[in-house]
């Protein structure tokens, strides 16, 4: 178990976070997350005992880190540092077996039982196979695996990890993650890693840590998190970068004084994200409608940013939001039918529609091309000719 | 790991011992030579004069190129720079420097007996540790492998400019015999030279084995290594101590001899197919003294009857080295 007591992070002498009081129990896999410069590699490396802490302490078990020799210290606390460094000639099993280092004599022999848990540790992350390569030849995904086979060799409660997944690729970051998700919960370690990657830190984490201007802030639900405004003004998702607290993914929002052509998209069902996205990065100015408020396509919409006309959950499209959403259709210079799945509470979107062919309003429906890519094209190079029979 | 890596560099060393006493102006007998070694048989006479002369010379060549070979190992793991050496470094003219002052200066102001080699020694031990100290004091601004070399190659000029000056202030006798000895050369080799300084090389060596492991865990560098419970500057002072002890042992012998501590390791490490510094030490022990019995050797017969000094020997097969791993690596990390 880790705690601190009133502790002060920095470099040199300038707190970057001060008052710092954290518990982290065994069995908890616990991500820091925070932007650029926000202090989480000197919180992770002020944790592991590499850096002083500026005021306060950290205790380990009950004991203050600071007091432990380093020989202790790395009995009970096994670190993991981001980038990669080239060290050439070293074997993979050398490298883990280096993970004994605390527990060897000035000679480094490694014995019977250290042999056992070196290769335990190559087991538990996957490594056993790549024993007798060389370090230098393996993927980074796979280098980042061995590291943690080393730190984990060293038999430690706490693993700290500063960005173990950067440089990965989507795959490999899942499988870190995934790894030391499995080391806290069914090995009973203390896992602290900080990392880049909001959405998988949201999906992974027991408890995040955010650290930001206004200090730390520590979280069990990344929910409660999304909608502090530290967190809000951390990241910048008060901009142009939307996160869904439904989805707990992040949009890019487009900027809606877009001043290109105009498309209405009558959509619904999840039919109309994939060509909202596609005109949004022609720099179409969207409209959606009608949607409801609980339909996908109203979720995706409004995290794009772009203008819904939308009706309440599981009601009739009413008089008001119809006359709204025709009004805008008119006033648009395409309309784009996606085929949604029509029933009793949206069929007024047919009689949009209907109103768009009747008035001669370029449309398209978006099952008459065999891929979005070609619709698109037709309705930038031929917006008047194309036009289309209402679906059955 | 090759393991065969360990016979097969003693029997290198075997060969260049014999075949540095067999040959020379006189030629011996390989028979004779052995029987001498062995001590089955001496030959009381001007053959036996001879045996014993080339003897020492070639036992100072193997302690210097031991040395050389195991203070070029702990500095490219302290350095974590594959072309240092204690001679691209500057650490051997440290060295040097600092056995010129107490010799000059020090006999001058009569501190010094003169010749005494206790007190050459310790002189070029502190030489060689303050150079060693200034080169890791350059690590926190230049961090490429080449900027390294040159801030060594630098200190080696400064130092041995001040070296220059020091002889050349110095009487004519003094200034002769120091001559050759900076030139680096293993021709003034006498006992009463190399006894007392093994003691010293036998702790170097020993603290050496000891900086292996922590050497090795400061491959992944120094944070890394303190998280994997390296004390790391107790590491870095047991690795400048081992050096410079070792490296002032062999500068007291033969002067300073360039890159038998560059080439000594890459060796080890080519044939034994492993870094691992416990190994890579003792194997370069072996390759070193192999290197400087084989430099001997050639520096005394090249151009019968001159007797070559030794780096010039070294220089002429260590630079292009030098300049190959450059390349190598592009000259970049």
């Amino acid at each position: 178990m880790m705690k601190t007591y009133k502790l002060s992070i920095g470099y040199g002498g300038k707190p970057l976070t001060t008052n710092i009081n954290i518990e982290l129990k065994p069995g908890e896999f616990i991500v820091v997350i925070g932007p650029n410069a926000s202090g989480k590699t000197t919180l992770l490396k002020t944790l592991s005992g590499l850096l002083k802490p500026l005021a306060g302490t950290v205790f380990i078990g009950g004991e203050e880190l600071t007091r432990l020799s380093s020989r202790s210290r790395a009995r009970r606390l096994g670190v993991v540092l981001t980038g990669r460094q080239e060290v050439e000639g070293m074997f993979v099993e050398e490298v883990v077996g280096l993970g004994r280092y605390p527990w060897t004599g000035p000679l480094h022999v490694i014995g019977r039982r250290g042999r056992d848990v070196v290769e335990k540790s190559m087991a538990k992350t996957g490594v056993l196979h790549l024993r007798s390569r060389r370090i230098s030849e393996l993927s980074d995904g796979q280098f980042q695996r061995v590291m943690i086979a080393r730190a984990l060799a060293q038999e430690p409660e706490i693993l700290i990890l500063d960005e173990p997944t950067t440089h990965l690729d989507a795959r490999s970051r899942i499988e870190v993650i995934k790894l030391l998700r499995f080391l806290a919960h069914h090995e009973n370690m203390t896992v602290v890693a900080s990392t880049h990657e909001l959405e998988l830190a949201f999906r992974f984490a027991d408890r995040l840590i955010l650290l930001s201007e206004d200090g730390l802030t520590i979280s069990e639900n990344p929910e409660e998190l999304i909608a502090s405004p530290s967190f809000t003004k951390a990241f910048g998702f008060d901009g142009e970068l939307t996160i869904s607290p439904q989805t707990l993914t992040i949009e890019f929002r487009h900027n809606p004084e877009n001043k290109g052509p105009t498309a209405f998209v009558i959509a619904g069902g999840g039919t109309g994200s994939k060509i909202i996205r596609q005109l949004l990065r022609k720099n179409y100015r969207v409209i959606a409608g009608v949607l409801h408020e609980n339909d996908i396509d109203y979720v995706v919409a409004t995290a794009l940013g772009v203008e819904v006309v939308a009706e309440k959950p599981f009601q009739k499209i009413g008089e008001k939001t119809f006359q709204q959403a025709l009004g805008k259709m008119m006033d648009s210079d395409v309309v784009v039918y996606t085929n949604p799945p029509i029933g009793d509470i949206n069929k007024q979107n047919l009689t949009l529609l209907q109103t768009a062919i009747q008035n001669n309003k370029p449309t398209f429906r978006t099952t008459a091309f065999p891929s979005t890519a070609e619709l698109i094209q037709t309705i930038q190079t031929h917006p008047r000719t194309l036009p289309l029979e209402l679906p059955p | 790991m090759r393991l065969s890596a360990f016979p097969l560099l003693m029997s290198f060393l075997f060969v260049s011992f014999v075949s540095a006493v067999m040959v020379g102006s006189v030629r011996l007998p390989a028979t004779s030579v052995l029987m001498h070694l062995f001590g089955l048989e001496r030959d009381a006479g001007l053959l036996g004069t001879v045996v014993d002369l080339r003897i020492v010379r070639t036992v100072a060549a193997v302690l210097t190129g031991a040395s050389l070979g195991v203070a070029g190992c702990v500095l490219q793991s302290l350095f974590r720079n594959p072309l240092a050496d204690p001679f691209i470094l500057g650490i051997s003219s440290g060295s040097t420097l600092a056995i010129a002052v107490a010799l000059v200066l020090g006999a001058g102001l009569g501190l010094v007996h003169a010749y005494d080699p206790y007190s050459l020694y310790i002189a070029g031990a502190v030489g060689a540790a303050l150079t060693s100290l200034i080169v890791i004091g350059f690590t926190s601004f230049t961090r490429t492998v080449v900027g390294l070399v040159l801030a060594g190659v630098m200190l080696g000029y400064l130092n041995a400019g001040m070296t220059t000056i020091i002889i050349t202030t110095s009487d004519v006798e003094t200034m002769r015999a120091f001559s050759f000895w900076t030139l680096g050369s293993f021709s003034a080799a006498k006992w009463s030279v190399v006894e007392p300084v093994l003691p010293f090389m036998a702790a170097g060596f020993v603290a050496a084995f000891l900086a292996a492991k922590p050497l090795n865990a400061m491959a992944f560098g120094e944070e890394l290594a303190s998280s994997m419970g390296v004390w790391v500057r107790a590491a870095r002072v047991l690795s400048v101590a081992a050096s410079s002890s070792v490296v002032a042992a062999a500068t007291v012998v033969a002067g300073p001899v360039g890159f038998i501590g560059l080439a000594a390791p890459h060796i080890s490490r080519l044939i034994s197919r492993t870094v691992d510094n416990r190994y890579i030490l003792l194997l370069s022990a072996l390759a070193g003294a192999t290197l400087a019995v084989v430099a001997d050797i050639t520096a005394r017969n090249i151009m019968p009857p001159l007797d070559l000094p030794v780096t010039a020997i070294t220089s002429i097969f260590g630079a292009p080295l030098t300049l190959l791993l450059i390349m190598r690596r592009g000259g970049t990390r």
